[in-house]
């Protein structure tokens, strides 16, 4: 069976290509790449007249939760979330219950995604044993299990020797190794951004240079050993600008990613929206929000991630000091970067789909990024006019509490293609 | 006739929409949280309706006969001790479940709130340790809350009655040219927001003086004089309000070295008494240790002019508890 997506703009960053064509894809690949290709009976057709084909969506930071924390998520409906929110890869972090430090659990969530998940999963293994930051976990064999790069996330690794360690050791296997950069000698009691609003609330606060720091250390690291260094859900100006001088003094190993929630939200929004909006590091203020953008803008973040860190309603329904970090983003993600950054005028199309698509696919050293014959039908078409509500009960993932709920977000995936089968159709996994 | 009956019924309708109007637009009828967004009438009605309780004999107290809840997350304080008076002057009937109890890990606030719903109560007054919780329990609850304390957001009711005493005091109706000094830990005092909204409703001028670390430069944005010298600070201003420590727990977390070093420092003694005007009210709101935030020697000098807000906590809980549970049209349904 072949399928036809004609009538689209082609968004195609890493062939330099925007323009209307169709695209024919047969089994799991796509076939053919054309301005107009002649429909025959036995194809299947998608009129995308409007819309804009993309190489499929890649989130390279969820949380899928699964093992251990099957209440919070699953690969079932953590992929359906990203099916839905026109994500064909996700990669998920290593903070599950146990932790995937050994290529022998690693295998077997591989497995496990084989079976249950809808779109491609790939997973991060942990640095540390445990995550306890204390010795290096297996990163060579994880690495060659399948393991696509390292984090410890959810845990900054405290000791500088051991990510220096873990930066020359990882660098060997080709594997991008991530940090969650807040120091928590500063940051572990805080629920939210230290500033003005946390004074008022009185909520005991992250501050931002709890972040800089850390992203200044990592950055120095980086350099001395020569190896890549990710900085995860950089959040704000400080690190912002850490990271752009790193750029500008050459060091293009060092690279970052932001959240689609911290590109909308500021902790003015917190006061209405509760623990939905509690994460780390925090929902920062308007100021660094502003330089998050900017940082997109000019290139100094490299990747927009969704950082999906599902928690049960009854977990996230407590006093605010005692509910967990973390809140769904997958099936948000395309609508909050459309209206936040490209509606605004700090992205175009097309570099939202480097930072969305092609960037992550090539950090991760992984398929995808690209609208290729031959190569997988990855796809993701974006209908960037479409006007429409949240609505936290149409969501596949478990995560329900949402600060984007009831709010009118424009732009929205409407077709999810993974190996040339659709997953999810106008909203509609199938 | 028929006229006249469709007339009654009319008339009858609009008594009690309008009845149940004045009950639906009470301010308080959403709970008692806050004192940023309060305006100046509510805030004199609240001190008037204290004032009016104050000069009545018990006699004369209104019987409103409701059911009360109360959920104070940390026990035997004053300031649950002044609840209770108050739901009792009222003749209301007080459900209030242990502390013990309250804090287990099992029973969540949202559970709490449900039993208090469940048993009839009409209004929940909360003290809670977490930040915020007050905010957190008025979403959850359909009820109105009366926030007693909320870690380190809110004090609204203590706020009030330490104004309402320093207003008593100075026989003033508002303090418009009035200096009135906060000292301690600002950062991490629910009792000092509330103070500092009340102060900048009444115009008053707010200077606030603790150590760097308890007081970040920021709240000058909030309308206040930030000085870090207390014997500066203690000069030309006509009440002053020190704020209890929570010392050990400020001390493990680097805020402060020692208690010895705050008292030198910040602590309030004769000493420092000595370089104010002679007619400073200061106010002692019986929860600070001696020799830490306030010193002894205070208190063996006569001129010294120390004021306790707790009988007016009383009356300020019953006024919030009156206006929140209908005010005068509730007494009348009564």
């Amino acid at each position: 069976m072949k399928l036809l997506i004609k009538n689209g703009t082609l968004i195609n960053p890493a062939k330099l290509q925007h323009e209307v064509g169709d695209i024919l894809i047969e089994d799991t690949k796509i076939i053919e790449i054309a301005n107009r290709i002649k429909e025959t009976p036995d194809m299947k057709i998608y009129d995308a007249a409007g819309q804009y084909v993309c190489p499929g969506f890649i989130d390279m930071h969820t949380h899928m939760r699964e093992p251990g924390q099957e209440g919070k998520e699953g690969l079932v409906t953590g992929t359906q979330a990203a099916a839905a929110g026109g994500f064909t890869t996700i990669v998920t972090m290593a903070n599950t219950t146990p932790v995937v430090d050994n290529a022998f659990l690693l295998k077997g969530l591989m497995q496990r995604a084989s079976e249950d998940a809808i779109v491609k999963v790939k997973f991060f293994g942990a640095i540390s044993k445990g995550l306890k930051g204390e010795e290096l976990a297996e990163i060579g064999l994880m690495a060659a299990a399948g393991a696509v790069g390292f984090s410890d996330d959810g845990h900054y690794v405290e000791n500088a020797n051991l990510m220096r360690r873990a930066l020359e050791y990882g660098s060997m296997f080709g594997k991008i190794i991530v940090d969650h950069a807040e120091d928590m000698t500063m940051a572990a009691c805080g629920h939210m951004h230290e500033g003005n609003v946390s004074y008022e609330l009185g909520i005991p606060a992250r501050p931002s240079m709890a972040e800089s720091i850390a992203v200044a250390r990592d950055i120095l690291i980086a350099e001395a050993v020569k190896a890549p260094i990710h900085i995860a859900h950089i959040s704000t100006k400080e690190g912002v600008e850490l990271v752009r001088a790193a750029k500008k003094r050459g060091l293009t190993q060092v690279t970052c990613e932001v959240t689609s929630q911290h590109l909308t939200f500021t902790d003015e929004d917190l006061k209405t929206h509760g623990s939905a909006m509690k994460m780390a590091p925090p929902i920062r203020s308007e100021d660094h929000r502003q330089a998050l953008l900017e940082g997109l803008h000019d290139g100094t973040i490299d990747a927009i991630i969704t950082d999906h860190a599902p928690h049960t309603p009854l977990e996230k329904d407590q006093e605010f000091c005692c509910t967990p970090n973390g809140f769904t983003g997958l099936e948000t993600s395309i609508g909050a970067v459309i209206t936040r950054a490209v509606k605004t005028g700090y992205l175009t199309i097309d570099r939202m789909v480097e930072v969305m698509s092609v960037n992550p696919a090539k950090l991760l050293g992984i398929e995808g990024g690209v609208l290729e014959v031959g190569k997988a039908a990855d796809i993701t078409v974006i209908d960037s006019n479409q006007v429409w509500t949240v609505d936290r009960n149409k969501f596949y993932t478990k995560g329900k509490t949402n600060p984007f709920h009831g709010m009118e977000l424009t732009g929205k995936a409407v077709l999810t293609v993974v190996d040339g089968k659709i997953v999810m159709k106008n909203g509609i996994v199938v | 006739m028929l006229d006249d009956k469709i007339k009654i019924t009319y008339l009858l309708e609009i008594h009690l929409l309008q009845g149940g109007f004045m009950i639906q637009t009470n301010e308080f009828h959403k709970g008692f949280l806050s004192l940023k967004n309060l305006k100046l009438d509510a805030l004199n009605k609240l001190l008037e309706r204290a004032q009016e309780f104050k000069r009545k004999s018990p006699k004369q107290y209104p019987k409103l006969e409701r059911k009360v809840g109360a959920l104070f997350y940390k026990n035997n304080s004053t300031t649950q001790l002044a609840f209770e008076l108050a739901v009792k002057n009222l003749d209301c009937q007080l459900l209030a479940l242990e502390a013990a109890q309250i804090n287990s890990s099992e029973m969540r606030l949202r559970q709490n709130l449900d039993t208090l719903i469940s048993l009839g109560a009409s209004t929940v007054g909360l003290m809670h340790f977490q930040s915020w919780a007050g905010h957190y329990a008025q979403s959850v609850c359909k009820l109105p809350i009366i926030n007693c304390g909320d870690g380190s957001t809110e004090d609204p009711v203590t706020a009030l009655a330490t104004i309402l005493t320093i207003l008593e005091q100075q026989n003033k109706k508002n303090l418009k040219e009035c200096r009135v000094l906060l000292v301690g830990d600002i950062l991490h005092s629910g009792l000092a927001k509330s103070l500092i909204y009340i102060l900048r409703i009444l115009e008053a001028e707010i200077i606030l003086c603790g150590p760097r670390t308890l007081l970040p430069p920021e709240f000058a944005e909030w309308g206040c004089i930030v000085e870090y010298n207390l014997r500066e600070a203690i000069k030309n201003v006509d009440a002053l309000i020190p704020l209890s420590l929570n010392a050990e727990a400020l001390i493990d977390k680097n805020f402060i070295p020692s208690r010895k070093e705050y008292a030198t420092l910040y602590g309030i003694n004769q000493g420092v008494l000595n370089l104010a005007k002679s007619e400073l009210i200061i106010m002692y709101p019986g929860e600070l240790t001696l020799g830490t935030e306030i010193s002894k020697d205070i208190f063996e000098n006569q001129q010294n002019n120390i004021m306790s807000d707790r009988e007016n906590l009383v009356y300020l809980y019953m006024a919030i508890i009156f206006e929140i549970l209908g005010g005068e049209a509730g007494e009348a349904t009564n």
